[in-house]
């Protein structure tokens, strides 16, 4: 078995080949230069200076579960007709089964002043090192650019470092596009009362400095001070392998696969933020982007490279830390709803919302109210 | 000029390995998304590129030893 992919779909893949008793040659290729590790801390524990990089599995579990860790090793090819793969240094692997598990990458802009000193992107542990050394020496200005989970978390971690932080987004409020009204508008005035500024239906049209940044115009004309400034304008799943291979390519970019995540190769499977799988659980076709369910999906990927068909019903589940201030939860299908239900004092932050579509209970976010996220699954499970 | 003469930075057989995370950039294929088209020396890069997986300074590229 060949794993390629150095994330929490391959390392939640390895873990299961082994769980379920397979004692074969398991192999798991990555570029990356350290062992799987968890991505969320970098916005998080590891930004504040609170930990370092966090593995997904001990140092010693590999040798432990006779799973050959290579890093440094990217893969190159995979000829699916030979079934091996080839690394950039000419190295060969062969595979009865072989998992594709590349991620994803960021998204990068395009700006006028995008090249100027001070500008960060967050995906890999040296990303969220280099900015916390960047911000060294006392407060500064940060602009962080998207209102998605990267600016909202960075911003609230920088936030306590002391730092100013303004987020600039397209959206209405942060999150919104992600989790609907009643949470976006929660998140913003939660925000406010930390400080952070929030400029909202807005774009940056160019970056301005020397030869560092000093500051960010919006299209709007605003003018905001920036000694930093970090993008979290999304990702792009990493399909490149998986192109140039002969994979086909699904609708939205990822990795296409059908319901037991076997990619249009029988021998091929893919998981996590590149895969674009037929959703069982969705009624379409989806791809998500989150730890959980990249873990989720390791485990129904390895159990199909036993032969074991196993649908992926596992229903996502998100979460994001917002500094210590809050930790929101959710599960489900979807956010696009059209009737939005809450329970609970959300002034208190001790809430729950219900998305539903038609009547029928399509996700639940909450915060502080766990049980309310099992009772949300079992419904959506049984939809 | 022989190949001796070209630098690392400006051969078109030099790959390069992103530092942070691993990402190789291989002058022949270039990187057509971000701009780049194939046969673009690493000397070429604008200032401005950054990785296309992680998103790090050109600075924290060094040449990438196939061994």
């Amino acid at each position: 078995m060949v794993l390629i992919g150095g994330g929490s779909a391959s390392a939640s893949a390895a873990a299961e080949l082994r769980r379920c008793g397979y004692d074969g040659p398991v192999t798991l290729l990555t570029r990356e230069l350290q062992a799987p590790y968890h991505r969320p801390a970098l916005s998080k524990e590891q930004l504040r200076g609170e930990s370092d990089t966090q593995f997904v599995h001990d140092a010693d579990w590999w040798q432990q579960h006779d799973v050959e860790l290579v890093t440094r090793a990217p893969v190159m090819k995979i000829s699916t007709d030979s079934r091996t793969v080839q690394l950039a240094n000419k190295t060969s692997y062969s595979y009865d089964k072989a998992l594709v598990a590349t991620g994803a990458m960021v998204r990068r802009l395009q700006l006028p002043g995008i090249a100027l000193g001070g500008v960060h992107y967050l995906r890999a542990p040296m990303n969220s090192d280099q900015l916390r050394a960047d911000l060294a020496g006392g407060p500064k200005n940060v602009v962080l650019i998207g209102g998605s989970f990267i600016g909202v978390e960075v911003a609230a971690s920088l936030t306590t470092q002391g730092h100013h932080c303004t987020l600039v987004m397209m959206e209405d409020h942060c999150l919104q596009t992600t989790f609907g009204g009643t949470v976006g508008n929660f998140v913003h005035d939660l925000l406010r009362s930390h400080g952070i500024d929030t400029i909202c239906r807005a774009e940056v049209a160019q970056l301005e400095g020397d030869e560092r940044v000093t500051q960010v115009r919006t299209t709007g004309g605003q003018l905001l001070p920036a000694d930093v400034v970090v993008v979290g304008a999304g990702a792009v799943p990493d399909v490149k392998l998986a192109r140039s291979s002969g994979l086909e390519i699904g609708e939205s970019g990822g990795i296409a696969c059908d319901a037991f995540l076997r990619t249009s190769d029988p021998h091929v499977f893919a998981a996590g933020d590149a895969c674009e799988y037929d959703s069982v659980l969705h009624g379409r076709r989806v791809r998500i982007e989150h730890e959980r369910h990249a873990e989720d999906q390791g485990v129904t990927a390895a159990r199909n490279m036993l032969g074991d068909p196993a649908e992926h019903l596992a229903v996502p589940y998100f979460w994001t830390d917002i500094a210590d201030w809050v930790t929101l939860e959710y599960v489900g299908v979807s956010t696009q709803c059209d009737e939005e239900e809450v329970t609970g004092d959300i002034a208190a932050g001790d809430f729950t919302v219900w998305y539903r579509r038609g009547g029928t209970l399509v996700g639940a976010l909450t915060s502080g109210r766990p049980d309310d996220l099992l009772t949300a699954e079992e419904q959506i499970r049984k939809r | 000029m022989t190949n001796d003469t070209i630098s690392k930075e400006d051969s078109l057989t030099q790959k390069w390995i992103c530092t942070a995370c691993g990402d190789i950039y291989d002058p022949m294929e270039g990187d057509p998304e971000g701009g780049i088209p194939p046969q673009t020396p690493f000397s070429k890069l604008p200032d401005g590129w950054v990785c296309p997986v992680c998103g790090a300074a050109k600075s924290a590229f060094e040449p990438y030893d196939e061994d």
